[in-house]
């Protein structure tokens, strides 16, 4: 068997953690995962991420999310080996408007994103952790790949109570910030993540930025309003709910905050980041819908 | 883009859903012929030596997809047979010409044509490696076995068939607490009754395999990690997904008895971080074994079994089916009866421990269990009707083996003194199903019950 540096080599250290490498004239993602040192908890084991990342990653054959090529061992450490892709998304097209060489881009780029997230909830897998930085992109063949599964999981039907605090912050859905239903929430906070990062690729800045829960809130019901009984059935029983929602607001026309944007675009966008997570558009339906028309 | 590229298994505009994958389906397409039966894995035992956490790659090798193998469908069309040839190009011609002869697929029993204008999709498969029954390298059918249907008549008159034989949507948002609803549930569970196939351990490893160990230990094992489960308040999945693991790990590796506790704890530990919110940590699960095992014991363990089992630890287990088929039988009532969820779960706990049901796919015992909770609670009407045939997708005769063996499991004939789950459902918070009388269920399967395939077979779709 191989040892790891007799496998690959001309190692390029991209992070701390993250290296690019090559074997046989093709180049590869490596991922360092130290298993003994304190930093994992203190020597647990396997992390439970990591047990999640590659028994999801092995269930996965999709155009739109990275593959796993290899696992190996060397000492302490548990090498995961990805197929190289050269531009992260949030870098270099969120904030350079320049990188979409053309209009249709964009919509291609959510398309993919959308049928991606919506194989993986058919797959009974929520990703509760889906944002720019953890999508990348091979620019030749404008292909999106989804990669970094160590906060996903399984889930089942009914929904069992999973853990709350997951997910960056900009992109978590008004449920989870609410923790609404003691933390029984599904599938449509991955469509939450996706209507936030369209947002983003139209306005080439977060839709959200709040610094805390109750100040992203904040931003969040003053673009689309404050919910109500009408809007967002049982959201008034929600314990602490009024300390967090502040003063009702009207929601804002999103026409003339996404100007950019076509009716059809806007009826996507809005019913992506619709407040209630049972009215929210499943991704399923997303994919459908007539903003995809000529994709 | 061209959409056709983008995606595979995506949902493509204007198409409708794909025809529900049925067990007939799955059967006809990996080439076995009965519900109950498994198939048989034999694997040599050689004591290769292994690299840790080796093989565990997402993708085909192309040196892995060697021979011509064939598997001759003996229960669809008897003129498709799926080989395994060298290369991804000549698997995929292959599947698409041997895909366009078929003109039906069976489905209990009946026959279901396939419209003229129906679109086959031309699967997106990974090298098809080594024999299409090994543990590994299971097809995966699922691709195959669901073709999109434009035909929308075909699909009103389904709907209408459903209406006329009394079939209760059970994904209707209606039915349910709508935070819990998932519009993805009939998707999942289609993926789920394929893939139940694959990487199952072992009927008969205690035979084949195993020098050390016999089945009363294993009973003896799992009987314990049911109180350990019950100590640290696991999750019921992990459970399962615990004695699988365990099940899958002696169906390929010798272990001495002695070690076979230190596998029990480790599997229930990699299981726990699967599964749990918060799981126990390492240190717990020496603590638990009185420190038979060291810390440094566990984690070796760890290693070796996550490298033997490939880290695939997404399986359907019995708790995965369950959810599905409670929720069908609930349909039937007007509030949620909450005894038949315990009494079900209780029946296919009692499963775990006993070695012999090994042999019975994790769906067909999940059936059994609803069957016989349906009829332990009410006699006054048979317990399986076409709501609960056509979302287990099996008849009430092909239950029955299954359910004799179940019941005698839970009448205890055989005197075990393994009573971690008895004792577990006797208590209040389940309703102490464990006291209830269980009722004799030969009557069930003696007169000829008028079961949903009569309109099947007199309805051409």
């Amino acid at each position: 068997m191989l040892t790891l540096r007799e496998k690959y080599y001309d190692f390029d250290q991209i992070s701390s953690k993250v290296f690019k490498c090559r074997r046989d004239d093709q180049f590869f993602t490596m991922k360092i995962v130290s298993i003994l040192n304190e930093e994992n908890q203190a020597n647990n084991g396997v992390p439970y991420w990591i047990i999640r990342e590659i028994s999801i990653l092995k269930e996965l054959d999709h155009i739109n999310i990275v593959r796993l090529i290899d696992v190996m061992t060397d000492g302490p450490d548990l090498f995961l080996v990805f197929e190289y892709l050269d531009n992260e998304f949030q870098a270099d097209f969120l904030k350079n408007p320049k990188m979409f060489m053309y209009p249709q881009m964009k919509k291609e780029f959510l398309y993919q994103i959308l049928n991606t997230v919506a194989y993986l909830h058919a797959r009974k897998i929520l990703l509760r952790d889906l944002r720019p930085e953890n999508i990348l992109v091979n620019v030749r063949t404008q292909v999106l790949k989804i990669a970094l599964f160590g906060a996903a999981r399984t889930f089942e039907a009914p929904l069992e109570a999973y853990s709350s605090s997951v997910g960056c912050l900009s992109y978590r859905s008004p449920e989870v910030l609410f923790q609404f239903g003691c933390e029984k929430y599904s599938t449509p906070n991955d469509v939450w993540a996706v209507g936030c990062i369209f947002g983003e690729m139209l306005l080439h800045r977060p839709l959200f930025s709040g610094p805390s829960d109750v100040e992203l809130l904040d931003e969040i019901f003053t673009l689309l309003g404050t919910p109500t009984e009408e809007t967002w059935p049982g959201v008034t029983s929600i314990c602490g709910t009024c300390a967090l929602m502040g003063p009702p607001q009207q929601p804002k026309d999103l026409a003339k905050e996404f100007p950019m944007l076509n009716p059809d675009g806007l009826d996507l966008l809005s019913k992506m980041l619709c407040l209630c997570p049972n009215y929210r558009i499943s991704a399923e339906d997303a994919v459908k819908h007539p903003y995809f028309k000529g994709v | 883009m061209d959409r056709e590229n983008a995606v595979m298994g995506g949902v493509r505009e204007g198409e409708e859903r794909g025809v529900r994958v049925t067990r007939a389906m799955a059967r006809a397409a990996l080439g076995w012929v009965s519900a109950s039966s498994r198939p048989s894995f034999k694997k040599e035992c050689k004591n290769n030596s292994r690299t840790a956490l080796a093989d565990v790659s997402n993708i085909s090798r192309k040196s892995q997809a060697r021979g011509g193998y064939k598997k001759t469908n003996t229960k669809g069309s008897s003129n498709v047979s799926i080989q395994v040839l060298s290369t991804q190009e000549d698997v995929r011609a292959e599947l698409a010409k041997d895909l366009s002869t078929i003109s039906m697929v069976q489905t209990h029993d009946a026959i279901v044509e396939r419209p003229e204008d129906t679109e086959l999709v031309q699967p997106s498969m990974s090298v098809m490696a080594g024999p299409l029954l090994s543990m590994q390298n299971s097809m995966k059918s699922d691709e195959i076995l669901s073709p999109p249907n434009k035909d929308i008549d075909m699909i009103t008159e389904k709907l209408k068939l459903s209406e006329r034989l009394g079939i209760v949507d059970i994904d209707s948002v209606e039915l349910k607490d709508p935070q819990v609803w998932s519009s993805y549930a009939p998707d999942i569970y289609n993926n789920i009754f394929v893939r139940e196939f694959e990487r199952r351990p072992l009927s008969d490893y205690m035979d084949k395999l195993q020098q050390d160990i016999t089945p009363s230990m294993r009973g003896i094992l799992i009987d314990w990690l049911v109180e350990v489960s019950e100590e640290y308040k696991l999750v019921p999945d992990t459970l399962y997904l615990t004695v699988n693991l365990i099940d899958r790990f002696l169906s390929q590796s010798l272990v001495q008895k002695q070690r076979l506790q230190l596998l029990g704890v480790t599997c229930m530990l990699i299981a726990s971080k699967y599964e749990e919110i918060c799981a126990p940590r390492v240190e717990e699960f020496c603590f638990i074994t009185d420190n038979t095992y060291t810390k440094a014991e566990v984690l070796k363990m760890e290693s070796g079994v996550l490298n033997l089992l490939h880290f695939q630890l997404s399986v359907p287990t019995t708790k995965t089916f369950l959810r599905r088929f409670i929720l069908a039988a609930q349909s039937s009532y007007k509030v949620s009866y909450v005894e038949l969820e315990f009494l079900a779960n209780y029946l296919a706990e009692l499963t775990l421990v006993e070695y012999s049901f090994l042999q019975f796919l994790p769906s067909l015992i999940a059936a059994s269990a609803v069957l016989i909770a349906r009829w332990t609670l009410n006699q006054s009407e048979h317990p399986w009707n076409s709501t609960m045939e056509h979302y287990t997708n099996y008849k009430v005769s092909e239950l029955k083996t299954t359910v004799l063996a179940l019941a005698d499991l839970q009448l205890d004939t055989k005197g075990c003194s393994l009573n971690a789950i008895r004792e577990k459902y006797k208590q209040q918070k389940f309703k102490s199903v464990a006291n209830l009388s269980p009722k004799p269920v030969q009557s069930l399967f003696e007169a000829q019950v008028k079961t949903v395939n009569d309109a099947y077979v007199k309805t051409k779709y």
